[in-house]
């Protein structure tokens, strides 16, 4: 009877889901425990490793599954911090809905944008096989940062774009747009003024005899014309400085003067006032980012297990072990190629917008070669076709520098071997995985477990 | 004149991508293998190979050295790290590749630092002068374009024209054939790096003059002659030239007619066009089974 | 400040946020009862669920920080600041590529030390915590920072290097009130007070140098007449160079740009073609140093050999030197013999000047080599010890901030243009001296005087000036 009643509830159609759903909230629901607890550094290592999971599932797809290398998927990721940005800093409202626009519309836009990136690239890579694929994304990846480039205006040039964080409901502001707004050319003007009553100041008393350090100009061969010269003294400068009212000292830290904390712009305030990162619940902003990326990964993880448990995940399996006998049985190796390069690119778009919003920064330097090869090196050191060996994976590459740097510095060794023990160190033993383990750190696990329980 | 400038200065370039291109299409031919190593095991064995110079003063003898430390450097790499990855798909063997490169890179800024360092070039690198002005080609250039080309002509011989050559072709296309066939496969696996070592040292001590000596200088060159190779078939030894010199044209007159920042979106948008049209490269011999 | 007294009407469920990373959509948010966004009211559920899941399991609430938000912030110390040490963190690229430029760190970590074996400041030894980001891996550069601002606590970071990389961190800092000193960039979008109150150049940017080179050149007879070009870097260098040439009425015959990926290929050769083909005169390079090497030997390699003006960012001579001699030059000096660039400081190989003196006495004690790099390390960081002294004997950020925007004029350093640091401008030091290399690879001054603009603005003049600087202080203790 026990036994029959489970067996009739596996079969239901939503059982399937369910139980995903379940697994998923309790390893959510776990990480999300244990974000409460941590200190914010560690809290933004989980936010990282969160984000960089969400994108290996989609390499758990693509590699593992369906067999194909990439290394642009960094790329992809790119796209997807890129939509993030440029929509919720430009857009105010959803189209055609008429709703007010807020993060939530621009993780979806840059899903849908990587779904899109996804199709192109697995279209021109379909009939690739492992290196020419390789290639091609190699390709993508670095030429990525000169198409950029190309565009400074729109996709923010080399600088990038510095986000706020959150959002306010018309997304966020543009940090650093190329435009001068009225504020800026208002800053600018006082500057200028500030800066001619200081030439006036210095120039003030010798204006109509100009004297010249002899010193200072023998060495020069131009001799300057003297009614446009002004004469800085370092001594007087100072002087004057200090007999300027307005510029008060705080020299030994009790209560500042009262201009000061009443001046409008001024940065001292703002140090004031927000000094305390964390709120009367004590939750800081890095626990944040780790619960956001947390829930991301989470929703991801949801839809990468369905997929790899449910009948696409036998597809591409079937396809990348025996595509000949695929094809004869009506599976086309192409598509579900390309299938798994939008996935792939949907997963890898939605970790991108969660990058944007955990390091509140979108640039090309974000996205270089390194983090799309760290993609890769995640996935095959954890397990190239498990879900669990990714988040293995995105923990390895994101703790074991960080280790491996603590440490390097507490062996005293010389600087220059110090320094680059950590990188040593991560290229030994990456090669050492996949020696030792080929199938990746869980993947082992798993076959050896089994092979203990066959026994 | 400022056309020709710009052929000339992207041939030069070019034969220093297909230089190092034909490393990779060696261990590809013999391994079935993209060795994302190269570079550093070419940057490494150059470091080598300065020390040699800066003791004796002679640049043949460093040469030699570092063509016999790169023919070391690659059994080493095959032995210790290939020859067991070989059995796992591609992944696995990038990954393992680009672990070496990472270590090799980590360690030499260990023992050299970062500074870079002169390696003097043993030809002159001022233009030749002709028709009363001097043009951006030099003996120098000339040396590595010559060098090049020979060695693509001197390594087609041997591959097709010796039994040597075509032992190992047989060896990297159809092990188990070629093992049914007599061939110690092994031993022609190896040779292949250990040849694909020396050729990348090679490759190091020619170009390190104007690239300077430093554990980073050569990663550029991974990735285009990585791409040259995979346009040209990685099989492919004309294409890697061909298509290495080629690539060197195209960026050289692409930043010479437009802006510098075009030529990387032209090489990727070429890179994709080569590889839409000719998925297997377009001087590759055969066809793998696709479907 | 009007945007944060707003955020104390705000609700609960904002506070957190609106504390971190205040600003005024936020708090015009705050006057609304409707928060549409969606992760705001998640947000709420999730700080609810803590403080359920905190009272119901009888957890303790770990985070050590939560002590400094207290009401008590007001008299407690700032973070990094005890009574025995101050806290200052960086981060630099000590592994990868650009690791050449660590001798920056090396050279402040130096003089930091001499500092500390003589007593420190008030008392207080310096602990300068540098951290590895490889500056082209700005993830690197972003965790780096948390975890100096988390971890290490420290008072405030100095040097540190990259524009980009600052900007991805600016938002961070400004919002947990961290300053950032003297920050290794030339970039103009840091001369903006009200955008980054929080951020201190030291040296004048780009837009500032074109400014100032464009002067030169139409002051100067020599110059003025010949075909004028521009090469520059893509990218900031590119963009800044253009803005401030168009502020100055300078046009060029022709122009050409390259990328970092041509230096790092090692070719050059198109654009140097470019500026052979079209008869160039006069090249005005804006680049760094490497691709400063590159297109003097390429030049020499083709003949080329018109009059050079360089950025004061490409024109280090020893690593000119090193990297002529690596690329292939036989004769380094004789290429850079001729070259104008404008500088800030006095030259490092002007052994005769007191403050040179000193500085090349803490590198040497170090161990370190001379060059323009450990030299402007210890130059700030020279600079850098004075604005803390200044600060007071019980130091807080804000009695720092303050102390660098009153006090600037007084700080000495081998800087010979004043240094500018008020509450309305961060420029840091006002302009630039023109110099030219010599036959012994000697940068010569060609000005007596000084070339100052006010600011990075697109506007404003250069004007001519002197500047006589005062002596340094004592051994060079601040």
């Amino acid at each position: 009877m026990s036994m029959k009643i489970p067996e009739s509830i596996r079969e239901l159609p939503g059982a399937f889901f369910l139980r995903n759903a379940i697994i998923v909230s309790a390893v959510a629901g776990v990480f999300l425990l244990i974000n409460t607890q941590l200190e914010p550094t560690y809290s933004f290592y989980l936010a990282q490793a969160a984000m960089y999971a969400t994108a290996m599932f989609g390499m758990v797809i693509l590699v593992g599954l369906s067999g194909q290398v990439s290394l642009g998927n960094g790329a992809l990721m790119a796209v997807g911090a890129y939509t993030f940005a440029i929509t919720s800093m430009n857009w105010q409202t959803v189209p055609i809905l008429g709703l007010p626009w807020n993060a939530v519309w621009s993780v979806v836009t840059a899903g849908l944008v990587g779904v899109i990136a996804g199709l192109l690239i697995g279209g021109l890579g379909a009939r690739l096989s492992g290196p020419y694929l390789a290639g091609l994304t190699l390709g993508i990846a670095v030429g990525l940062p000169s198409i950029i480039y190309r565009f400074p205006s729109f996709l923010g040039g080399e600088d990038g774009f510095a986000l706020r964080v959150p959002f306010p409901p018309g997304g966020y502001a543009a940090q650093d747009g190329g435009e001068v707004s009225a504020a800026d050319a208002a800053a600018e003007e006082m500057s200028n003024e500030g800066f001619e009553d200081f030439l006036a100041e210095a120039g003030g008393d010798s204006s109509e005899i100009l004297e010249f350090d002899q010193e200072e100009l023998a060495t020069g061969e131009t001799p300057l014309v003297e009614d446009e010269v002004l004469e800085f003294d370092q001594d007087e400068l100072s002087l004057e400085q200090e007999s300027t009212p307005d510029l008060v000292q705080d020299v030994d830290g009790e209560s500042p003067p009262a201009e000061i904390s009443e001046s409008e712009d001024s940065f001292v305030d703002l140090v004031d006032e927000s000094a305390g990162v964390i709120d009367l619940t004590g939750f800081v902003i890095e626990q944040w980012q780790a619960s956001l990326a947390v829930v991301m990964a989470a929703i991801v993880g949801f839809i990468a297990l369905n997929l790899i448990r449910g009948n696409q995940g036998r597809i591409w399996k079937a396809v990348r072990d025996d595509p000949v006998a695929a094809s004869l049985v009506g599976l086309s190796p192409q598509s579900n190629k390309v299938s798994a390069f939008v996935i792939s690119g949907f997963f890898a778009a939605l970790a991108g917008a969660v990058m944007a919003q955990i390091f509140a920064y979108v640039g090309p330097a974000l996205f270089g070669l390194t983090l799309s090869l760290s993609l890769l090196v995640g996935v095959i050191l954890g397990g190239r076709s498990s879900l669990v060996g990714a988040m293995v994976g995105a923990a390895f590459i994101v703790v074991l520098p960080k280790a491996m740097e603590t440490f390097a510095q507490q062996l005293g060794w010389e600087d220059r071997v110090a320094d680059n023990l950590p990188n040593l160190v991560y290229g030994l033993l990456v090669v050492l995985v996949v020696l030792v383990l080929p199938a990746g750190l869980v993947g082992s696990l798993m076959v050896a477990i089994r092979r203990r329980t066959q026994r | 004149m400022t056309f020709f400038d710009h052929l000339l200065g992207g041939i030069a370039s070019g034969s220093v991508i297909a230089l190092m291109a034909i490393a990779l299409v060696l261990v590809w031919r013999s391994t079935r293998v993209v060795n994302f190593a190269q570079v550093g095991q070419a940057m490494f064995t150059t470091f080598l190979a300065l020390a040699v110079y800066r003791g004796t003063g002679n640049w043949l003898i460093s040469l030699i050295a570092a063509i016999l430390a790169g023919a070391i450097l690659g059994l080493i790499v095959h032995f210790l790290v290939m020859r067991p990855v070989r059995r796992q798909d591609g992944s696995g063997a990038i990954i393992a590749t680009f672990g070496v490169l990472i270590a090799l890179q980590a360690s030499a800024s260990m023992i050299w630092g970062v500074d870079p360092q002169a390696y003097p070039p043993i030809v002159d690198i001022i233009g030749f002068e002709a028709f009363g002005r001097t043009w951006p080609f030099s003996r120098y250039d000339v040396l590595v374009l010559g060098v090049t080309v020979l060695l693509v002509l001197l390594l087609s011989v041997v591959f097709t024209r010796t039994s040597l050559g075509l032992r190992m072709r047989a060896s990297a296309f159809n092990p188990t054939v070629a093992r049914l066939s007599g061939v110690r496969v092994s031993q022609m696996l190896a040779l292949g790096w250990a040849l694909a070592g020396s050729i990348g040292a090679i490759a190091g001590v020619l170009i390190a003059p104007t690239f300077s000596v430093t554990p980073y200088s050569f990663d550029i060159l991974l990735i285009l002659a990585f791409t040259v190779a995979v346009i040209g078939g990685l099989d492919s030894l004309v294409g890697a030239v061909a298509f290495g010199i080629g690539t060197g044209l195209v960026l050289s007159l692409v930043s010479g007619y437009s802006d510098s920042g075009n030529a990387s979106i032209v090489a990727l948008v070429l890179l994709a066009l080569n590889l839409l049209l000719k998925p297997e490269g377009v001087f590759a011999h055969h066809h793998s089974r696709s479907v | 400040m009007r945007a944060i007294s707003l955020t104390r009407l705000c609700g609960f469920a904002l506070a957190p946020m609106v504390n971190s990373w205040g600003s005024e959509h936020e708090q015009k948010m705050c006057g609304k009862p409707a928060i549409s966004t969606s992760y705001f009211f998640y947000l709420r559920e999730l700080s609810e669920l803590k403080r359920v899941l905190t009272k119901s399991l009888g957890l303790t609430v770990g985070i050590s920080l939560i002590a400094a938000a207290g009401a008590g912030q007001a008299l407690a110390a700032d973070p990094g600041i005890s009574k025995t040490k101050i806290v200052i963190g960086t981060t630099q690229p000590l592994t990868g590529p650009f690791a050449v430029y660590k001798a920056v760190s090396d050279g402040s970590k130096a003089y930091f030390d001499y500092v500390n074996a003589n007593g420190g400041i008030n008392g207080r030894q310096i602990d300068y915590v540098i951290k590895d980001d490889q500056y082209a891996d700005i993830a690197k550069t972003v965790t780096a920072t948390n975890e100096l601002i988390n971890q290490n606590k420290v008072f405030t970071l100095f040097g540190a290097l990259g524009t980009a990389n600052r900007l991805a961190v600016a938002e961070t800092l400004k919002a947990q009130g961290v300053p950032d000193v003297f920050i290794n960039s030339g970039s103009s979008v840091f001369d903006n007070v009200s955008k980054y109150p929080n951020v201190f150049p030291y040296f004048p940017s780009y837009i500032v140098e074109a400014k100032v080179m464009a002067q030169y050149i139409k002051d100067t007879s020599e110059l003025s007449n010949l075909k004028r070009c521009l090469m520059y870097q893509e990218g900031e260098f590119g963009d800044d160079a253009a803005r401030g040439f168009k502020a100055a009425g300078m046009e060029f015959t022709a122009q050409t740009s390259f990328t970092l990926a041509q230096v790092a290929q090692r070719n050059l050769r198109s654009q140097v073609a470019t500026l052979g083909g079209a008869g160039c005169q006069l090249v005005v390079f804006f680049g760094v140093t490497p691709a400063t090497a590159l297109t003097l030997a390429t030049a020499a390699a083709g003949r080329f050999a018109p009059k050079w003006m360089v950025t004061s960012v490409g024109s280090e001579p020893a690593v000119l030197k090193q990297t002529l001699a690596a690329a292939g030059i036989s004769n380094p000096l004789g290429i850079l013999n001729g070259v104008y660039t404008p500088s800030f400081l006095v030259p490092g190989t002007d052994l005769g000047n007191p403050y040179v003196k000193l500085m090349k006495g803490i590198t040497d004690n170090a161990g370190l080599p001379w060059n323009f790099y450990t030299y402007y390390g210890v130059n700030t960081a020279y600079v850098m010890a004075q604005a803390l002294k200044a600060a007071g004997p019980n130091p807080s950020r804000k009695s720092f901030v303050n102390a660098l925007q009153t006090q600037s004029a007084k700080f000495r350093s081998a800087a010979n243009v004043p240094l500018r640091i008020t509450n309305t401008s961060h420029q840091g030091l006002l302009g630039y001296w023109m110099g030219q290399y010599d036959s012994a690879g000697t940068l010569v001054r060609k000005t007596g005087g000084i070339l100052v603009a006010g600011n990075s603005t697109t506007s404003g003049k250069v004007i001519k000036a002197s500047y006589r600087p005062s002596k340094p202080t004592a051994k060079l203790l601040p």
